[in-house]
Protein backbone atom coordinates (compact mmCIF):
# COMPACT_ATOMS: atom_id res chain seq x y z
CA UNK A 1 0.00 0.00 0.00
CA UNK A 2 1.04 3.54 -0.73
CA UNK A 3 1.21 5.89 1.60
CA UNK A 4 -0.58 9.95 0.85
CA UNK A 5 -2.05 12.58 2.30
CA UNK A 6 -5.19 15.03 1.64
CA UNK A 7 -6.40 17.94 3.32
CA UNK A 8 -10.22 16.99 4.94
CA UNK A 9 -12.45 19.40 7.00
CA UNK A 10 -13.38 18.73 10.68
CA UNK A 11 -16.80 17.23 9.62
CA UNK A 12 -14.65 14.23 7.44
CA UNK A 13 -12.13 13.76 10.18
CA UNK A 14 -14.95 12.88 13.05
CA UNK A 15 -17.12 10.91 10.76
CA UNK A 16 -13.31 8.72 9.87
CA UNK A 17 -12.74 8.95 13.78
CA UNK A 18 -16.54 7.61 14.66
CA UNK A 19 -16.45 4.73 12.11
CA UNK A 20 -12.90 3.21 12.79
CA UNK A 21 -14.41 3.44 16.86
CA UNK A 22 -17.64 1.63 15.54
CA UNK A 23 -16.15 -0.79 13.62
CA UNK A 24 -13.06 -1.46 16.19
CA UNK A 25 -10.43 -0.57 13.22
CA UNK A 26 -7.71 1.65 12.80
CA UNK A 27 -8.75 5.01 10.52
CA UNK A 28 -6.21 4.44 7.83
CA UNK A 29 -8.83 0.92 7.20
CA UNK A 30 -12.10 3.14 8.00
CA UNK A 31 -10.88 5.82 4.89
CA UNK A 32 -10.49 2.58 3.06
CA UNK A 33 -13.95 1.47 3.56
CA UNK A 34 -15.53 4.69 3.00
CA UNK A 35 -13.64 5.24 -0.81
CA UNK A 36 -15.01 1.33 -1.46
CA UNK A 37 -18.73 2.23 -0.13
CA UNK A 38 -18.58 5.81 -2.13
CA UNK A 39 -17.34 4.17 -4.93
CA UNK A 40 -19.72 1.75 -5.24
CA UNK A 41 -22.54 4.08 -4.43
CA UNK A 42 -21.55 6.61 -7.40
CA UNK A 43 -21.24 3.45 -10.06
CA UNK A 44 -24.41 1.84 -9.35
CA UNK A 45 -26.07 5.20 -9.65
CA UNK A 46 -24.51 5.41 -13.19
CA UNK A 47 -25.85 2.35 -13.98
CA UNK A 48 -29.29 3.44 -12.64
CA UNK A 49 -29.41 6.52 -15.00
CA UNK A 50 -28.52 4.49 -17.78
CA UNK A 51 -24.81 6.05 -18.03
CA UNK A 52 -23.04 2.53 -17.44
CA UNK A 53 -23.61 -1.28 -18.74
CA UNK A 54 -24.29 -3.80 -16.21
CA UNK A 55 -20.89 -5.07 -17.66
CA UNK A 56 -19.36 -1.77 -17.16
CA UNK A 57 -20.62 -1.63 -13.71
CA UNK A 58 -19.20 -5.24 -13.18
CA UNK A 59 -15.58 -4.74 -14.09
CA UNK A 60 -15.87 -0.52 -12.58
CA UNK A 61 -16.99 -2.94 -9.04
CA UNK A 62 -14.38 -5.56 -9.59
CA UNK A 63 -17.41 -7.82 -8.89
CA UNK A 64 -19.14 -10.98 -11.41
CA UNK A 65 -22.21 -10.09 -12.76
CA UNK A 66 -23.93 -12.71 -11.24
CA UNK A 67 -22.70 -10.88 -8.26
CA UNK A 68 -23.64 -7.27 -9.06
CA UNK A 69 -27.05 -8.74 -10.50
CA UNK A 70 -27.25 -10.14 -6.74
CA UNK A 71 -26.09 -6.52 -4.98
CA UNK A 72 -28.47 -4.69 -6.93
CA UNK A 73 -31.16 -6.82 -6.03
CA UNK A 74 -30.35 -6.58 -2.17
CA UNK A 75 -30.03 -2.98 -2.22
CA UNK A 76 -33.60 -2.47 -4.09
CA UNK A 77 -31.83 -0.56 -7.20
CA UNK A 78 -34.66 -0.56 -10.21
CA UNK A 79 -33.63 -1.69 -13.44
CA UNK A 80 -33.52 1.18 -16.08
CA UNK A 81 -35.36 -0.90 -18.43
CA UNK A 82 -38.75 1.02 -19.52
CA UNK A 83 -42.06 -0.65 -20.35
CA UNK A 84 -41.58 0.05 -23.88
CA UNK A 85 -38.53 -1.71 -24.01
CA UNK A 86 -40.04 -5.05 -22.92
CA UNK A 87 -43.20 -4.17 -25.23
CA UNK A 88 -40.53 -3.94 -28.40
CA UNK A 89 -38.78 -6.80 -26.84
CA UNK A 90 -41.81 -8.60 -26.91
CA UNK A 91 -42.90 -8.11 -30.90
CA UNK A 92 -39.66 -8.89 -31.69
CA UNK A 93 -39.13 -12.78 -29.59
CA UNK A 94 -42.68 -13.37 -31.03
CA UNK A 95 -41.43 -13.99 -33.97
CA UNK A 96 -38.70 -16.60 -33.26
CA UNK A 97 -40.40 -18.02 -30.41
CA UNK B 1 -30.17 -18.09 -33.23
CA UNK B 2 -30.40 -15.52 -30.79
CA UNK B 3 -27.45 -13.84 -29.54
CA UNK B 4 -27.20 -13.23 -25.83
CA UNK B 5 -25.09 -10.72 -23.28
CA UNK B 6 -24.49 -11.44 -19.91
CA UNK B 7 -27.99 -9.90 -17.90
CA UNK B 8 -30.50 -12.10 -20.09
CA UNK B 9 -28.74 -15.01 -19.80
CA UNK B 10 -27.94 -14.80 -16.09
CA UNK B 11 -31.54 -13.57 -15.30
CA UNK B 12 -32.83 -16.67 -16.71
CA UNK B 13 -30.88 -19.14 -15.53
CA UNK B 14 -31.75 -17.60 -11.83
CA UNK B 15 -35.37 -18.50 -12.71
CA UNK B 16 -34.23 -21.55 -13.95
CA UNK B 17 -35.50 -20.95 -17.57
CA UNK B 18 -32.45 -21.33 -19.30
CA UNK B 19 -31.93 -25.18 -19.69
CA UNK B 20 -35.74 -25.65 -21.19
CA UNK B 21 -35.14 -22.43 -23.87
CA UNK B 22 -31.96 -24.11 -25.08
CA UNK B 23 -34.40 -26.70 -25.82
CA UNK B 24 -36.39 -24.62 -28.31
CA UNK B 25 -34.26 -21.90 -29.84
CA UNK B 26 -30.13 -21.73 -30.53
CA UNK B 27 -28.62 -19.32 -27.96
CA UNK B 28 -24.95 -17.68 -28.86
CA UNK B 29 -22.45 -15.95 -27.16
CA UNK B 30 -19.27 -14.23 -28.21
CA UNK B 31 -16.00 -15.24 -26.02
CA UNK B 32 -16.17 -11.97 -24.31
CA UNK B 33 -19.63 -12.96 -22.70
CA UNK B 34 -18.75 -16.39 -21.81
CA UNK B 35 -16.17 -15.02 -19.42
CA UNK B 36 -18.40 -12.63 -17.49
CA UNK B 37 -21.17 -15.47 -17.18
CA UNK B 38 -18.87 -18.00 -15.95
CA UNK B 39 -16.65 -15.61 -13.58
CA UNK B 40 -17.05 -16.71 -9.95
CA UNK B 41 -18.30 -19.90 -8.10
CA UNK B 42 -22.28 -19.38 -8.11
CA UNK B 43 -24.73 -22.23 -9.25
CA UNK B 44 -25.62 -19.70 -12.57
CA UNK B 45 -22.36 -19.59 -13.86
CA UNK B 46 -21.77 -23.06 -13.02
CA UNK B 47 -25.32 -23.77 -15.20
CA UNK B 48 -24.13 -21.69 -18.11
CA UNK B 49 -20.83 -23.68 -17.75
CA UNK B 50 -22.35 -27.16 -18.19
CA UNK B 51 -24.87 -25.65 -21.01
CA UNK B 52 -21.68 -24.44 -22.87
CA UNK B 53 -20.02 -27.88 -22.39
CA UNK B 54 -23.52 -29.97 -23.72
CA UNK B 55 -23.13 -27.74 -26.84
CA UNK B 56 -27.21 -26.03 -26.00
CA UNK B 57 -25.33 -22.50 -26.04
CA UNK B 58 -22.73 -21.77 -28.76
CA UNK B 59 -19.70 -19.74 -28.60
CA UNK B 60 -19.86 -17.24 -31.70
CA UNK B 61 -16.50 -16.43 -32.84
CA UNK B 62 -15.72 -12.80 -33.23
CA UNK B 63 -13.49 -11.75 -36.64
CA UNK B 64 -11.15 -8.87 -35.74
CA UNK B 65 -13.16 -6.45 -37.54
CA UNK B 66 -15.90 -7.35 -35.21
CA UNK B 67 -13.76 -6.65 -32.37
CA UNK B 68 -12.36 -3.36 -33.49
CA UNK B 69 -15.88 -2.31 -33.82
CA UNK B 70 -16.86 -3.40 -30.56
CA UNK B 71 -14.08 -1.86 -29.24
CA UNK B 72 -15.36 1.50 -30.53
CA UNK B 73 -19.08 0.66 -29.37
CA UNK B 74 -17.87 0.41 -25.55
CA UNK B 75 -16.18 4.23 -26.27
CA UNK B 76 -19.60 5.56 -28.00
CA UNK B 77 -22.26 4.19 -25.93
CA UNK B 78 -21.06 3.44 -22.37
CA UNK B 79 -21.08 -0.16 -22.78
CA UNK B 80 -18.90 -3.02 -21.68
CA UNK B 81 -18.67 -6.35 -23.23
CA UNK B 82 -22.16 -6.22 -24.49
CA UNK B 83 -20.60 -5.17 -27.52
CA UNK B 84 -19.41 -7.53 -28.53
CA UNK B 85 -22.53 -9.38 -28.84
CA UNK B 86 -24.29 -6.48 -29.89
CA UNK B 87 -21.94 -6.47 -32.70
CA UNK B 88 -22.25 -9.86 -33.53
CA UNK B 89 -26.03 -10.16 -33.31
CA UNK B 90 -26.35 -7.02 -35.70
CA UNK B 91 -23.20 -8.27 -38.89
CA UNK B 92 -25.60 -11.73 -38.23
CA UNK B 93 -29.21 -10.15 -38.42
CA UNK B 94 -30.04 -11.94 -35.24
CA UNK B 95 -32.42 -10.91 -32.36
CA UNK B 96 -29.98 -9.48 -29.60
CA UNK B 97 -31.48 -10.52 -25.93
CA UNK B 98 -30.32 -7.92 -23.29
CA UNK B 99 -31.59 -6.56 -20.03
CA UNK B 100 -29.27 -3.60 -20.17
CA UNK B 101 -30.69 0.01 -20.57
CA UNK B 102 -27.23 1.27 -21.90
CA UNK B 103 -27.14 -1.75 -24.70
CA UNK B 104 -30.54 -0.78 -25.51
CA UNK B 105 -30.37 2.04 -26.43
CA UNK B 106 -27.85 1.68 -28.53
CA UNK B 107 -29.63 -1.39 -30.22
CA UNK B 108 -31.90 1.82 -30.68
CA UNK B 109 -29.56 3.46 -33.08
CA UNK B 110 -28.52 0.42 -35.14
CA UNK B 111 -31.42 -0.90 -35.96
CA UNK B 112 -30.69 -4.31 -33.85
CA UNK B 113 -34.24 -6.21 -32.81
CA UNK B 114 -33.61 -7.06 -29.00
CA UNK B 115 -35.53 -8.53 -26.14
CA UNK B 116 -35.32 -9.21 -22.78
CA UNK B 117 -35.72 -11.91 -20.40
CA UNK B 118 -39.35 -10.98 -19.39
CA UNK B 119 -40.52 -11.64 -22.56
CA UNK B 120 -38.57 -15.23 -23.02
CA UNK B 121 -40.90 -15.83 -19.74
CA UNK B 122 -43.99 -14.00 -21.14
CA UNK B 123 -43.65 -16.40 -24.30
CA UNK B 124 -42.89 -19.48 -22.94
CA UNK B 125 -46.01 -19.12 -20.68
CA UNK B 126 -47.71 -18.53 -23.93
CA UNK B 127 -46.28 -21.68 -26.13
CA UNK B 128 -47.65 -23.46 -23.23
CA UNK B 129 -43.80 -24.36 -22.31
CA UNK B 130 -45.09 -23.01 -18.37
CA UNK B 131 -48.05 -23.56 -16.27
CA UNK B 132 -49.98 -20.42 -15.93
CA UNK B 133 -48.93 -20.87 -11.69
CA UNK B 134 -45.21 -21.56 -12.02
CA UNK B 135 -45.14 -18.93 -15.47
CA UNK B 136 -46.27 -16.50 -12.25
CA UNK B 137 -44.03 -17.69 -9.69
CA UNK B 138 -41.19 -17.42 -11.88
CA UNK B 139 -42.31 -13.91 -12.56
CA UNK B 140 -41.80 -12.60 -9.37
CA UNK B 141 -38.18 -14.07 -9.02
CA UNK B 142 -37.74 -12.18 -11.64
CA UNK B 143 -38.92 -9.56 -10.67
CA UNK B 144 -36.31 -9.39 -7.71
CA UNK B 145 -33.38 -10.09 -9.73
CA UNK B 146 -34.72 -8.16 -12.30
CA UNK B 147 -35.58 -5.21 -10.52
CA UNK B 148 -38.19 -4.22 -12.67
CA UNK B 149 -40.48 -1.34 -12.18
CA UNK B 150 -43.98 -1.42 -11.20
CA UNK B 151 -45.27 -0.55 -14.77
CA UNK B 152 -43.31 -3.60 -16.28
CA UNK B 153 -44.54 -5.86 -13.72
CA UNK B 154 -48.13 -5.18 -14.56
CA UNK B 155 -47.79 -4.91 -18.03
CA UNK B 156 -45.85 -8.92 -17.50
CA UNK B 157 -48.99 -9.69 -15.05
CA UNK B 158 -51.35 -9.29 -17.75
CA UNK B 159 -49.46 -11.25 -20.38
CA UNK B 160 -49.63 -13.60 -17.96
CA UNK B 161 -53.55 -13.85 -17.47
CA UNK B 162 -53.49 -11.76 -14.25
CA UNK B 163 -54.61 -8.09 -14.18
CA UNK B 164 -55.28 -6.56 -17.26
CA UNK B 165 -52.86 -3.84 -18.75
CA UNK B 166 -55.36 -1.48 -19.49
CA UNK B 167 -52.86 0.00 -22.24
CA UNK B 168 -52.10 -3.00 -24.01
Amino acid sequence: MKTTSFRLDEKDLERIEKLAEEEGEGKSQSVRDLLDYGWEYLKIRQYRKGEISLSQLSQELDKPINEVINLLAELGVQSPLEKADVMEGYEALSEEY
Amino acid sequence: MIVFDASTLILLAKIGLLRNLTDRVEVGVPPQIKEECTRGESTDARLIDQLIEEGRIRILEVAKEEATEAERLKEEFSIGEEAYALVLARNEGSLFATDDKAAINACKVFGVEFTTAVDFLIRAYERGDLEPELAKEKLYQLEEYGRYSSSIMEYAEGKLGGEDDEND
